[in-house]
C-alpha cells in the first residue's frame, strides 16, 4: 500500500540516522585524533615540547566547520519537526485518550466505543494505517506519557488540559505500547496495545463496534 | 576587581540577549520573569560593584574557628523541618538559630576590638 | 602579598568542624559528598540488582520508587554538585594568589546547610511513607498531597531547598573571592583555565539555583497551604521553573572538572594550554547559552517553544567543539606523561564526548519524541555525569591530593581504578542506549520478559558491580596512601600554577610568598627562565 504521507516512524528514521551519522564521524575524528596525540606524543627521553605553533588557521576552520554542521541539523530538525507537529484538517479518525494511575482509557467519539483498561487487563487502540490519526490526550490525575515505542513518538498527556495532535501510523502494526512519565507506584504497569489495519478494514471494524457498544450500553 | 565585575555583567548581557530572542520568538510569562530576572540580577549586580568599586582585598581578620556557622545552620535546618513536622519544631530551630546569631555577634565585637 | 604564614597545625576533631580556612571548609564538603556518593552509589547497586531479571525478587515497586527518587537526588544536590564546588573553594584561593575565602563563616555556613538538608533528605526513609518517591525533579502533580501524601516527601522538599541554598552561598563567596582577592599581578587574562572554569559555573549557580530554592518554597506551599500549581497550566510552570535550575545545574557539575582536565593536560604534556582567549571565550558563550536551553526537557509536553529550545541546545556544540579542540591541540605538539590524573583526564574527554554527542541528539524534538523519558536519556546523561564529571573528579583526586595532605596517592591503584571504571561505565550504560531505543522508559522497577529487555539489563548490572570494584579500590587507595605516605612535596607533577608553588598542604594564609605573575601558567614561565639563565 502506498502511503501518501509519512509515518512518525519514518519521519524519525531519517533525522535519526543523520545525527547518527554525523555523530559518529565526529566521534571517530575526536577520539582518533586524542588517540594519535597521545601515541605520536608520549614523553621520550630528551623530547622537549614544541613551542605552540599556528594551528589558528585549523581551529577557526573547525569552528566553521561545527557551525555548518550545527545549521544543518537545525534545518533538518525544522524542517521534520514541522511535519511532524501538523496538524491535519481533515484527520481520517479522532480518539480521545485519557491516562489514569494506572491504566489508559481510549474513546472513538462519534462511534461511541469506548474501551478501558487496567494493569492486569491492557486496552487495545485500534487505528488506520497511513492516514492522520486525531488524538486528544488528557490525564485525569497525575502527568502521563502516551509512548508507542514502534511508532517513534510521545505526548504527554496533563491534567485538565487536552494535548492534540496526529499520528500517521505503518500497516500491520501490532505492537506493546506504555506510560513514559514517571507516574507513581503502577507506572510499570501501564501497557497498551496498538494495532494498525489498512482503511478499509478499521472502518468494517468501527461499525462491527459500534453495533456491539449500542447492544451492550454501558462500558465506562 | 572592576574588570572582573565587567566580565560578569558582560555575563549577564549575554543571557539577556538569549532571554529577550525567547520573549520575542514566544514563550510564557513565569518562565520569562526567570529567565529575564537572572540576567538582571548579574548585570545589576555586576553593575553595582563596578559602580561602588570597594577596595580589592582590604585587610580584614581572618577567623580560626567559629561555632556560629553550624549552629546557625541547625537553627535553620531544624526550623526549616518544623515546616512538616509543626510549630513545636520551628521554635526550637528558632531558638537554636538566635542562640548562633547571638554567637556570631559576640564573634564579631571580639574581631573588632582586636 | 607578604603574609608570614604559620604552618598548618593538626586539627582535632573539634577543629576540624568548626575552622573557617576555606581549605578546611572545602575539606568538610568533599569528605561529606563522598559520603553521600557511597550511600547514593549503593542504592544504584540495589536497583540494578533488581533489574538484572525481569519479575521483582529484592526490594517492592514503593521502595524502589524510592530508591531511584534518592539514588537521582543524592548524586546531583548532594555529591556531584558540592564536589565541584569544593574543589573550587579549595583551589581557587591557592590559584589566585590569596589568603582566604571573602566570607569564610559564610562559607561555612553554607556548607552546614548543605550538609542538614542532605540528613534531612535521606532521612525520610525513617518515615512512615518512606523516603521522597517522585523522582528527582518531583513533577507535580505527583509530588502533591494527594499523589505523594507523607512527611517523607516534605522533608525531601525541604531538604532540597536547604542543599541547594548551602551551595548557592559557596558559589557566591567563591565568584566574589575571584573578583576581589586576586594577587598583585593576577589579571583576569593570567587566570588559569580551571579558575576561569569555577568563575562562570559560580556565575551560572548564583543566577540558577536560587529559582529552585523558590520552586521548592512553592511546591511545600503547594501541599500544605494552599493551590499553587493546581492550574491548568500549573505543572507546566513547575517544570519550567526546575528545569531552569535542573539544566545550569548540569553544567556546575561539569565545568570545574572540564577545568581541571585543560590544567592537568597542560601540565602533563608539559606544555601552555593552545588556545587560552578562544578558551575563555567559549567558557563565557557555553555558560550563557546553557541558561537557555532548559526547556529541552519539555519537548514531549508540546507546552514550551521547541523551536527556540533546540536551537539553542544544538548551537552548544560550538563552544564545546572549541574546548576540545584547544585541550587536545596542547597535547599535539607535547611530551605527555601518563600518569593517572593524565588517564581520567584522557577517559573524560572520551566519555564526555559520547555523553556530549548524544546530548545532541536528544537535543531535537522529533528524536526526543521517541526516546525522552526512556533509557537512551538515562544513558546519556550517566555518560555526561559518570563518565564526564566523576573521571573528571578522579583526576582532579589524583591531581590535588598531594597538595591537600602531602602523600602521593599510589600510582598502580590508580591505573587499576582507571581501567575498572573505563570498563565499567560503558558495559554499564552503553546497553542502556539501545534499552531505550528499543521502547524502555526509565523509572520502573520491573519489565515484562518478553519485551527483549534481559539481556542488556544483565549487562549494565554486570556494569554496575565493575564500577563498585573501581570505587573500592579508591577507597583502598585513600586508605593505603595515608596509612604508608609517600612525600609529595610542594610540586610533585612539575606544575603551571600558583597552587603548586607552596608547601604541601599549604599553611594556614596559602603562601609564604609568591613567584611573579606574568602569564596564565606563572610557574612555566619561572622554570624556562630559569633554564634560559642556564
Amino acid at each position: 500500500m502506498a502511503l501518501a504521507v509519512e509515518t512518525n516512524s519514518q519521519e524519525f528514521q531519517g533525522l535519526f540516522t543523520l545525527y547518527m551519522v554525523i555523530g559518529l564521524v565526529v566521534a571517530a575524528l575526536v577520539l582518533g585524533t586524542i588517540v594519535y596525540a597521545v601515541i605520536r606524543y608520549r614523553r621520550r627521553d630528551g623530547m622537549t615540547p614544541r613551542e605552540a605553533r599556528g594551528m589558528k588557521p585549523l581551529e577557526a576552520a573547525w569552528v566553521l566547520l561545527v557551525g555548518a554542521v550545527v545549521v544543518v541539523l537545525i534545518v533538518s530538525t525544522f524542517r521534520t519537526e514541522d511535519r511532524v507537529d501538523a496538524v491535519s484538517a481533515d484527520p481520517a479518525q479522532t480518539v480521545r485518550v485519557l491516562a489514569f494511575q494506572w491504566g489508559w482509557r481510549f474513546t472513538y467519539p462519534g462511534a461511541g466505543i469506548t474501551s478501558t483498561g487496567s494493569s492486569q487487563r491492557p486496552p487495545t487502540l485500534v487505528v488506520p494505517a497511513g492516514e492522520p490519526v486525531r488524538f486528544e490526550l488528557s490525564s485525569r490525575d497525575v502527568i502521563h506519557s502516551f509512548w508507542i515505542p514502534e511508532l517513534r513518538f510521545k505526548r504527554d498527556a496533563f491534567p485538565n488540559r487536552v494535548t492534540t495532535f496526529d499520528m500517521v501510523f505503518d500497516p500491520g502494526v501490532t505492537t506493546t505500547a506504555r506510560c513514559a512519565e514517571f507516574c507513581g507506584l503502577d507506572h510499570d504497569q501501564m501497557d497498551f496495545q496498538v494495532i494498525s489495519m489498512e482503511p478499509a478494514d478499521f472502518k468494517r471494524w468501527l461499525q462491527s463496534h459500534e453495533r456491539s457498544a449500542a447492544r451492550s450500553r454501558g462500558g465506562a | 576587581m572592576r574588570r572582573g565585575a565587567l566580565m560578569f555583567g558582560a555575563w549577564g548581557l549575554w543571557v539577556g540577549a538569549w532571554a529577550t530572542t525567547l520573549a520575542i520568538w514566544g514563550a510564557a510569562l513565569v518562565p520569562l520573569l526567570a529567565f529575564g530576572g537572572a540576567a538582571a540580577a548579574a548585570a545589576i549586580a555586576a553593575g553595582y560593584l563596578v559602580v561602588t568599586a570597594p577596595p580589592a582585598d582590604p585587610p580584614r581578620t581572618l577567623t580560626e574557628s567559629s561555632a556560629a556557622p553550624p549552629v546557625v545552620a541547625a537553627g535553620v535546618v531544624l526550623a526549616a523541618n518544623g515546616l512538616a513536622f509543626g510549630l513545636w519544631l520551628v521554635l526550637i530551630g528558632a531558638e537554636v538559630l538566635a542562640f548562633g546569631v547571638g554567637l556570631a555577634i559576640a564573634e564579631q565585637r571580639r574581631v573588632r576590638a582586636r | 602579598m607578604t603574609t608570614i604564614a604559620p604552618p598548618m597545625p593538626r586539627a582535632g576533631p573539634v577543629e576540624w568542624l568548626l575552622a573557617t580556612d576555606h581549605k578546611r571548609t572545602a575539606a568538610r564538603m568533599a569528605t561529606a559528598a563522598f559520603a553521600f556518593f557511597i550511600a547514593s552509589g549503593a542504592l544504584a547497586l540495589l536497583m540494578r540488582s533488581e533489574l538484572a531479571q525481569p519479575g521483582l525478587q529484592i526490594v517492592s515497586t514503593d521502595t524502589y520508587n524510592q530508591l531511584f527518587t534518592m539514588h537521582g537526588s543524592g548524586m546531583i544536590y548532594l555529591v556531584v554538585t558540592p564536589l565541584a564546588l569544593a574543589v573550587g573553594l579549595y583551589f581557587v584561593p591557592l590559584q589566585i594568589g590569596a589568603a582566604d575565602v571573602v566570607a569564610p563563616r559564610l562559607t561555612a555556613f553554607g556548607f552546614w546547610l548543605y550538609l542538614g538538608g542532605g540528613l534531612t533528605m535521606y532521612s525520610g526513609f525513617l518515615t512512615s511513607t518512606g523516603a521522597g518517591k517522585a523522582g528527582w525533579t518531583a513533577f507535580y502533580p505527583l509530588s502533591g498531597e494527594q499523589a505523594s501524601p507523607g512527611p517523607g516527601m516534605d522533608m525531601w522538599i525541604i531538604g532540597v531547598a536547604l542543599a541547594v541554598a548551602g551551595m548557592t552561598l559557596v558559589a557566591a563567596t567563591i565568584l566574589l573571592t575571584l573578583l576581589r582577592q586576586r594577587a598583585p599581578g593576577m589579571d583576569l587574562t593570567r587566570l588559569s583555565p580551571f579558575s576561569w572554569s569555577m568563575f562562570f559555573t559560580t556565575t551560572m549557580t548564583v543566577t540558577s539555583f536560587p529559582v529552585l530554592v523558590v520552586a521548592m518554597g512553592l511546591l511545600l506551599a503547594d501541599r500544605n497551604l494552599g493551590p499553587v500549581f493546581d492550574t491548568p497550566g500549573g505543572p507546566a510552570t513547575y517544570q519550567n521553573l526546575f528545569w531552569f535550575y535542573g539544566h545550569p545545574v548540569v553544567y556546575v557539575m561539569f565545568f570545574p572538572f572540564l577545568g581541571v582536565v585543560a590544567d592537568i593536560v597542560a601540565t602533563f604534556s608539559r606544555r601552555r594550554l593552545f588556545g587560552y582567549p578562544l578558551l575563555i571565550i567559549s567558557l563565557f558563550a557555553f555558560t550563557g547559552l546553557s541558561m537557555s536551553v532548559w526547556a529541552h526537557h519539555m519537548f514531549a509536553t508540546g507546552q514550551v517553544n521547541n523551536q527556540y529550545f533546540s536551537l539553542t541546545s544544538t548551537a552548544l556544540a560550538i563552544p564545546a567543539g572549541v574546548e576540545y579542540f584547544d585541550v587536545i591541540a596542547t597535547m599535539i605538539g607535547g611530551a605527555i606523561l601518563l600518569r593517572t590524573p593524565m588517564l581520567f583526564a584522557l577517559g573524560f574527554l572520551a566519555l564526555f564526548l559520547i555523553g556530549g554527542l548524544t546530548g545532541i541528539v536528544v537535543g531535537s524534538p522529533p528524536i526526543d519524541y521517541h526516546v525522552h523519558d526512556s533509557y537512551f536519556v538515562v544513558a546519556h546523561f550517566h555518560y555526561t555525569l559518570f563518565g564526564g564529571s566523576l573521571m573528571g573528579a578522579f583526576a582532579a583526586a589524583y591531581y590535588w591530593f598531594p597538595k591537600v595532605t602531602g602523600a602521593m596517592l599510589r600510582e598502580w591503584l590508580g591505573k587499576v581504578q582507571f581501567g575498572l571504571l573505563f570498563v565499567g561505565v560503558n558495559l554499564t550504560f552503553f546497553p542502556m542506549f539501545l534499552l531505550g531505543y528499543d521502547g524502555m522508559p526509565r523509572r520502573v522497577a520491573d519489565y515484562s520478559p518478553s519485551a527483549g529487555f534481559t539481556g542488556d539489563n544483565r549487562l549494565a548490572t554486570i556494569g554496575a558491580f565493575v564500577i563498585a570494584l573501581g570505587i573500592a579500590v579508591f577507597i583502598a587507595n585513600l586508605v593505603v596512601s595515608l596509612r604508608s605516605r609517600r612525600p609529595a612535596g610542594d610540586d610533585p607533577w612539575e606544575g603551571q600554577t600558583l597552587e603548586w608553588a607552596t608547601s604541601s598542604p599549604p599553611p594556614r594564609l596559602n603562601f609564604n610568598g609568591l613567584p611573579p605573575i606574568r602569564s596564565y601558567a606563572p610557574l612555566l614561565d619561572e622554570r624556562e627562565r630559569a633554564r634560559e639563565e642556564r
